[in-house]
């Protein structure tokens, strides 16, 4: 049997094809499961699933947690500037270390570091009973109206491999990029909030978000619906503080960013925390974000609280982007006011695609129309913050672009 | 049960199977239970197929209603398979609401939580089918216990402090009491408040309810009116556009006030003085 024609064929089909291999090599299963294999087990005294976190001072602040198999005996991070090579002088103690809930002893270890330069690559080794993680970095948010990016994304449950993918892409897209500087999580990391196993599974796979170089990317989190219970606290070190999950992070002096918790009460407290936080905001920045789960204007779903009780404080105070989640799909609204399309509203992006299935979006509803869009693909939002505007663009898995917008400032 | 009860019972399914359909504009836990393996069209032209069938029971309910079947006719077995499936419909979403959102301690009270609502079809059935004192005694019951899970499992809820519940509540001032920013805090501070005494309050009706030997009208009446309040308050914490979510809850109030008349009509007639 003459195999000729068959293999020059296959050669020309990998010579077609290897440059978008060498692109996006996690769109070959062996390749995701070879990345899996190496991640860091949680057995032994060894430290694992270790995760970069920002809530309110990413400029100063950053807390870096891990998880150990065990209580273990002595637990630190060393740390230090990562301009002087190998240098890790400092060290710091985890503030916070405690069992899992409804694990099998597995603990949780958070290391609040505090006093950092503002713009600074900081290098780091987490240790635990002596045995450490690969060395790692991350950059602290800027204090100057310096350019950056940030990646959004949400809806990282159900699909495991598909969660890996998204993960691999978003190591790659920062590893290339030094401006990209965190990802924010819209919510529903899991599908069950107090099930151990599928948050310590999420936990392990994090670990493919570190980029090639050993770039960390910190993590600013949102709670979604999948995600009641106490391990969402033990995660990510309460973010926000405990029944509250809501915050606001000075990403610059330019640009931040409002988490807001829609899995509690939208029109109480919070409505007034949200309030008094926006007023005080929108004077001082140029570019005013809001993040939460349930959307209020869903590509799939019924419009959530936020719609009735947030919106009007968005519209408000002019906010220049708001992210959502839930919708297992890709949209971009019209810009929205007073429940119509108008040139000064809001425009609402997002609804998850970092892993779970995707829906087919209810295409025909009025905001979706254009200039907004809809779709569907797992995907990642980069919004880069600039001085003059911010670029919006969604990327899918074959780092196709699904989707991009510009906005001027108000 | 009079005739004019049966027509009561029927309303009252139908206007539930309204509010079912409008509510699919929404995926449905059946369509987030199977989006996993079946994929998306699937599952959206799943609940655009129930949708339509939703609606078109509705209208064949009214009129085999109109035309009252004898009991063995075709037509009348029709009219039991609709309700079957309108009833089958709402217990497999109470079931799914809980299945799709594991360890959420709301959404696990919904198989019972949403009894009146699959049990009311069920009830229905029972009582165009089989005649006789004994089987609507048993009838009855069945309706009792409906209203009892349901209350049951909105005042679980209310004892553990739902946050939609607080956020109905708080809506509901903001409409009657004016939007004010500095009573946001205080309106959701009332709210927790109010939710654990409405808890009790429910109980308590469900423990009135569920006692055998008794009748208690009064308990009956007010299940009824506090089922139709908390089931508009859909609507005043979030405007008309939600007619839906009242109309899917009619039996929380109705049933109560079905039970009401029922006892009402089938009670020893006061002797005059």
């Amino acid at each position: 049997m003459n195999l000729l024609p068959f293999s020059s064929l296959l050669l020309t089909t990998l010579l077609l094809f290897s440059p978008l291999l060498a692109e996006t090599p996690w769109l070959e299963k062996a390749f995701v499961e070879q990345k899996m294999e190496g991640l860091a087990p949680v057995k032994g005294d060894g430290p694992s699933q270790w995760r970069v976190i920002w809530t309110k001072e990413p400029s100063t602040r950053a807390t870096i947690s891990w998880t150990t198999a065990g209580k273990g005996k002595s637990h630190l991070v060393r740390y230090g500037l990562h301009s002087t090579g190998g240098d890790l002088g400092m060290t710091i103690e985890p503030q916070r270390n405690g069992p899992y809930s409804g694990g099998d002893g597995e603990h949780y270890h958070h290391a609040r570091l505090s006093g950092l330069k503002p713009s600074t690559a900081y290098q780091f080794v987490i240790e635990s009973d002596g045995k450490r993680s690969p060395l790692m970095h991350f950059t602290t948010a800027p204090s100057d109206d310096r350019e950056f990016k940030l990646l959004f994304g949400g809806d990282s449950r159900t699909g495991v491999h598909a969660r890996a993918q998204v993960n691999l892409l978003m190591a790659d897209l920062s590893g290339k990029d030094e401006q990209v500087i965190a990802f924010a999580h819209g919510g529903d990391y899991i599908v069950s909030g107090k099930s151990w196993s599928q948050w310590s599974k999420w936990m392990s796979q994090h670990e493919l978000t570190v980029a090639g170089s050993g770039k960390a990317l910190p993590i600013i989190p949102t709670r979604g619906n999948h995600d009641g219970g106490p391990l969402y606290d033990e995660i990510f070190d309460v973010p926000g503080g405990s029944g509250k999950n809501y915050y606001h992070t000075m990403v610059s002096p330019q640009v931040a960013l409002v988490t807001l918790n829609s899995e509690i009460s939208a029109a109480g407290e919070q409505r007034a925390w949200l309030d008094k936080t926006l007023s005080g905001l929108r004077p001082k920045v140029r570019w005013l974000l809001a993040e939460y789960h349930r959307p209020a204007w869903p590509a799939v779903k019924g419009p959530g609280a936020a719609k009735k009780f947030w919106v009007p404080l968005f519209e408000k105070y002019n906010l220049d982007l708001v992210v959502e989640s839930d919708g297992h799909v890709i949209k971009r609204t019209v810009p929205i006011r007073d429940e119509k399309q108008s040139p000064d509203g809001i425009v609402y992006v997002g609804e998850g695609g970092l892993g779970v299935p995707q829906r087919k979006p209810k295409a025909d509803r009025w905001y979706l129309q254009k200039p907004g869009m809809s779709g569907a693909g797992h995907h990642l939002m980069r919004v880069t913050f600039g001085k003059k505007k911010m670029d919006y663009e969604v990327v899918l898995l074959d780092r196709k672009q699904a989707d991009r917008c510009s906005f001027l400032p108000r | 049960m009079t005739p004019r009860l049966l027509w009561f019972l029927r309303i009252l399914i139908v206007v539930q199977s309204l509010g079912y359909a409008a509510k699919l504009v929404s995926p449905s836990s059946l369509n987030s239970f199977l989006l996993a393996s079946m994929g998306d069209p699937f599952v959206t032209n799943l609940d655009d197929s129930v949708r339509i069938f939703l609606w078109l029971a509705c209208l064949a309910l009214l009129v085999i209603g109109l035309l009252n079947p004898a009991p063995a006719s075709p037509t009348r077995r029709l009219d039991f398979s609709l309700l079957a499936l309108l009833g089958g419909w709402s217990f497999l979403l109470a079931i799914l609401s809980w299945v799709v959102n594991p360890g959420n301690p709301f959404h696990a009270t919904d198989p019972y939580g949403h009894a009146a609502r699959y049990l009311a079809p069920v009830a229905l059935i029972l009582l165009l089918s089989r005649k006789g004192t004994a089987w609507e005694g048993r009838i009855e019951w069945i309706l009792r216990w409906g209203v009892a899970g349901t209350f049951l499992g909105h005042g679980l809820c209310a004892l553990w402090l739902k946050p939609s519940f607080i956020d109905l509540i708080v809506g509901t001032l903001d409409l009657f009491l004016g939007d004010d920013p500095s009573a946001y805090a205080s309106r959701e501070a009332f709210a927790l408040l109010a939710l654990p005494v409405i808890a009790i309050q429910d109980f308590i009706l469900v423990a009135l309810l569920l006692l055998p030997g008794r009748r208690i009208r009064t308990v009956a009446l007010w299940m009824a009116a506090w089922g139709f309040v908390t089931a508009l308050s859909r609507m005043t914490a979030y405007g008309w556009d939600h007619w839906y979510d009242l109309a899917l809850r009619a039996c929380n109030g109705g049933i109560p006030l079905l039970l009401y008349f029922y006892w009402k009509s089938s009670a020893p007639k006061d002797k005059p003085s």
